[in-house]
């Protein structure tokens, strides 16, 4: 393989609140190539956010990046300085939010929102951003005539196409999805996964996809990352990780997955509830030591309260972050 | 009492009550009073001895003109420091603000007037202290006459100002800090705007759409305050004809006073809530 | 009819709790009771005649040892007239503000327990109040009805009890639908018992923070209208002192002396409340947690 588009070494991002510092991204590496897809899988808190965030230095302002490397195409952008990063975004990276939550301007035109962001990076006349705007609508299957509406206007599943459209704007490399297809109903998050596909085929884009449900993360992405307490678990090729999963943890969400045809779920809409993990994620600020996960781990032993798992390659292109993965039955 | 005169004679005092129709009875005098405002006939002053609604159109002007001028004043000023506080919070700027804006709600309006007057005008005599304009007063050119008119306009606005500014400044600060916590102002960022335009361009006009119903929420507010402003400064306008109005116990002239507030606050109203309608896309006719 | 908005009381309140706590609402509880001592016992330790005039040479006399504040326009002493105003301008203050919560609780629960028709038509009448200008309101009523104590007290808790009514409804409103409610009422209890058993007790906090913010409203109310001639002159309050001090001219003699103690002592007691009452409400409303 080539070299990667989006290569992130030993990234930390903390967050410095009244109470401590939350370490919410504790150093993970991950690569992701040109026109690949790739996922992050977690529970709420775990950090995969923040990660996405981080590439390109989208932090709150108790945020930073305190280690690590955010290579792109070879160029650090965490050794960057904000003004560099600025210049970047949407260029180079883009990111879908939730469309369907507050993520578009109430009271700005949606056609004033994408032309600002085309002319803030292409020095290009109103009307010639307009006719972009118009492209990029029929792209994500709306209606060109809709452009000069206003956001509440808009469906849920029409938002989130607006979204993908503002974040095609700038024929970026890659774009990060977060969280793109919660609080859809799973008829409309079907149509927007098999969208963002398609988009991606053919447009030859890199996707990172973050969303706490396995389904969309295994049936979208190529190829995967499993994140607990700001740590990965798990990395590689989904199907690899669907079929064989090592780390307890995975073994854990997959087993409380209901596994049987995906295909058939998405069609139907029906989902079964499998078993649930015991115990609750750690609180970003506690200080575990060893491997984050052994508290609620039932075949942890002494080793994995002490030392921090190192990465282990089980598989072609499988990754995981376990003492115990091949002793466990 | 109306007559002044403890010894005027039975048949003079039968005439008075005649003509301002007291001699009849009570639902006959309101049926007979409400006849009269729909010819737009608000009876007849006690004090001036004229229709009320002359005596009410002779001084509307100057306080519209004082209204005016506060409010555009406070308005400005009022949303400058709510950015301000905002965009500072925590600090000293901030917590200054909120202390300030505190006292300023405490204080009566016509306290404030007052220290004002002792300050600006009998300590440091830099503004008089009464009236619109000095009485008797020739002056060489139109120029000199506006100056006049502002050195005297001035403690009145800056008082009613006042008053005002801090209701503004609270809820620019708290709109603000409000919207620019929302989600698409993190969308703007990413998009690469700076974030000065962030804030300019998608923070403000999301943020001053409650300010545009604050005032005229806050019209009761401003009443209350221009009326004790203009007792204190003797500012000659409507809120000073009150005041005397009251004192005088002078009915006519104050029934039509506060009926005309009331319609003019009950137009307020709908002004804004149709200028809300044009502002905000989200509201819908 | 209004956009429904955070008032900016509210909001100035929440700014002020977040940064201070409930440090400034003990301070303002002490401020309350410093004034309520001199109210009851003042006039005791220093009694005060307001017949008590001065001779000429003695009006308007600025401070010093035998009249530590000095005196007014009538050669009476201001310290003991500040310390006998206290009495009257808590007095007014509280009892029009009790009136005040009686009227905007009823109102209040009336509308949200009862709902429908009545729920309208109280609710209209909380708008009109809600709409029309205070002051002039207030001026008029007290100009018909006269100038003297009870009237005030009477005006003042007729014209402000909107503010409270509306509140307390919202607060009915979200008890009604708890299941203790409903289970009372299926039981058979009678409407009455269930407003005064179950939801009332529920209600009350709100009623209660709310009450000791609208004092401070009915303090500045009362010196506002004493102001402006309409206070009570055998029963000198604060703002009766005021309205001496302007019809006198102080303010462009410079008389700060006859100015500013009375306000002063205002500016201090409405802030007392006002930080009592953000204390109470932050206290009994931790949800609510805005900017």
């Amino acid at each position: 393989m080539s070299t990667p588009l989006l290569e992130v070494r030993d990234l930390k991002t903390h967050f410095h609140t009244k109470e401590g510092i939350a370490k919410a991204v504790d150093g993970i590496s991950f690569e992701v190539y040109e026109g690949a897809s790739f996922g992050f899988v977690g529970e709420s808190g775990c950090g995969k956010t923040t990660a996405a965030l981080s590439i390109i230095k989208l932090l709150p302002e108790n945020g930073k990046i305190e280690g690590g490397q955010v290579l792109f195409r070879g160029e650090d952008l965490a050794a960057k300085s904000d003004e560099e990063i600025r210049l970047r975004r949407w260029k180079d990276i883009s990111i879908i939010f939730q469309g369907a939550m507050n993520s578009l301007n109430p009271v700005m035109k949606i056609s004033k929102q994408i032309t600002e962001a085309i002319r803030l990076h292409e020095d290009i006349s109103i009307p010639e951003s307009r006719k972009r705007v118009k492209g990029l609508f029929t792209q994500v299957g709306l209606n060109p005539a809709l452009l000069d509406q206003y956001p509440h206007e808009f469906s849920g599943g029409m938002k989130q196409r607006v979204m993908i459209a503002l974040a095609l704007a700038c024929n970026p490399l890659l774009v990060i999805g977060d969280e793109p297809t919660t609080a859809l109903d799973v008829m409309v998050q079907a149509q927007i996964l098999d969208l963002l596909e398609d988009l991606r085929r053919s447009l030859h884009l890199a996707t990172i996809l973050i969303s706490h449900d396995l389904s969309v993360i295994f049936d979208a992405c190529e190829r995967l990352a499993v994140m607990y307490s700001g740590k990965i678990v798990e990395m590689g090729n989904s199907r690899e990780v669907y079929t064989r999963p090592a780390h307890p943890y995975t073994r854990k969400l997959v087993a409380a997955f209901p596994d049987l045809e995906l295909e058939k779920q998405r069609k139907t809409g029906k989902r079964t509830l499998g078993k649930s993990i015991a115990g609750d994620p750690p609180n970003p600020l506690d200080r575990i030591s060893g491997c984050k996960f052994h508290p609620r781990c039932e075949w942890a032993d002494k080793r994995c309260s002490e030392e921090d798992p190192v990465s282990m390659e089980i598989g072609a292109d499988h990754h995981v972050f376990c003492w115990k993965w091949d002793k466990i039955g | 009492m109306l007559m002044r005169n403890p010894r005027a004679s039975q048949q003079a005092i039968q005439k008075a009550k005649e003509f301002y129709g007291l001699d009849q009875s009570l639902p006959v005098q309101f049926g007979r009073y409400l006849q009269d405002l729909l010819k737009l006939d608000f009876g007849v002053s006690f004090m001036f001895k004229k229709p009320v609604t002359e005596v009410i159109g002779g001084k509307v002007g100057p306080t519209l003109l004082l209204l005016g001028v506060s409010e555009i004043m406070a308005i400005v000023l009022g949303i400058y420091l709510g950015i301000v506080a905002a965009s500072h919070r925590g600090k000293i700027v901030d917590i200054g603000t909120i202390s300030v804006s505190l006292l300023l709600y405490s204080l009566p309006t016509f306290l404030l007037g007052m220290v004002l007057i002792l300050i600006f005008s009998v300590y440091w005599g830099l503004f008089p202290s009464t009236g619109m304009v000095t009485a008797a007063a020739r002056y060489a050119t139109l120029w000199r006459q506006f100056l006049d008119l502002l050195s005297h306009l001035f403690l009145p606005a800056i008082t009613l100002a006042l008053t005002l500014i801090g209701e503004y400044g609270m809820l620019m600060r708290s709109s603000l800090l409000e919207v620019l916590s929302e989600d698409f102002i993190v969308t703007a960022r990413a998009k690469g705007l700076r974030e000065r335009e962030v804030i300019r361009k998608h923070g403000y006009p999301n943020a001053l759409l409650p300010v545009v119903t604050a005032i005229s929420i806050n019209l009761g507010l401003t009443i209350a305050g221009a009326i004790q402003v203009e007792t204190v400064f003797s500012w000659p306008g409507i809120g000073r004809l009150m005041y005397d109005a009251l004192n005088n116990r002078d009915y006519p002239l104050l029934q039509g006073i506060f009926l005309l507030v009331c319609i003019c606050v009950i137009v307020a109203n709908l002004f804004s809530d149709l200028l809300y309608m044009v502002l905000d896309p989200r509201v819908k006719s | 009819m209004p956009i429904d908005k955070v008032t900016t009381f509210q909001r100035v309140k929440n700014a002020f709790s977040v940064l201070y706590g409930n440090k400034t609402g003990f301070a303002g509880f002490l401020i309350l009771c410093f004034f309520l001592f001199i109210a009851v016992f003042g006039p005791f330790i220093k009694p005060y005649d307001i017949m008590d005039f001065g001779g000429a040479e003695d009006i308007l006399r600025p401070p010093s040892f035998e009249h530590l504040l000095g005196t007014d326009d009538m050669g009476r002493d201001i310290l003991g007239g500040l310390i006998a105003g206290s009495r009257i301008s808590l007095l007014v203050g509280v009892m029009a503000t009790v009136l005040s919560m009686f009227l905007g609780a009823a109102i209040g629960l009336g509308a949200g327990y009862f709902g429908g028709f009545i729920d309208a038509v109280l609710m209209r009448l909380t708008d009109i109040f809600l709409v029309l200008p205070w002051l002039p309101l207030v001026l008029v009523l007290a100009a018909i009805l006269g100038a003297n104590l009870w009237n005030i007290i009477l005006v003042i808790g007729l014209t402000s009890w909107a503010g409270t009514a509306r509140v307390v409804r919202a607060q009915t409103l979200s008890v009604k639908e708890r299941t203790y409610v409903e289970r009372a009422r299926s039981l058979g209890s009678s409407n009455l018992r269930v407003i005064l058993r179950h939801i009332l007790p529920n209600v009350f906090p709100v009623i209660f923070a709310n009450t000791v913010l609208i004092a401070a409203v009915a303090i500045l109310s009362e010196t506002t209208l004493s102001f402006l001639g309409l206070g009570d002159s055998l029963n000198q309050s604060w703002g009766m002192m005021l309205h001496y001090a302007f019809e006198c001219g102080a303010a462009s003699i410079g008389a700060y002396w006859f100015l500013l103690p009375p306000g002063i002592c205002v500016v201090l007691v409405v802030l007392g409340f006002t930080f009592l009452g953000y204390a109470l409400d932050e206290w009994i409303n931790p949800q609510i947690r805005k900017r």
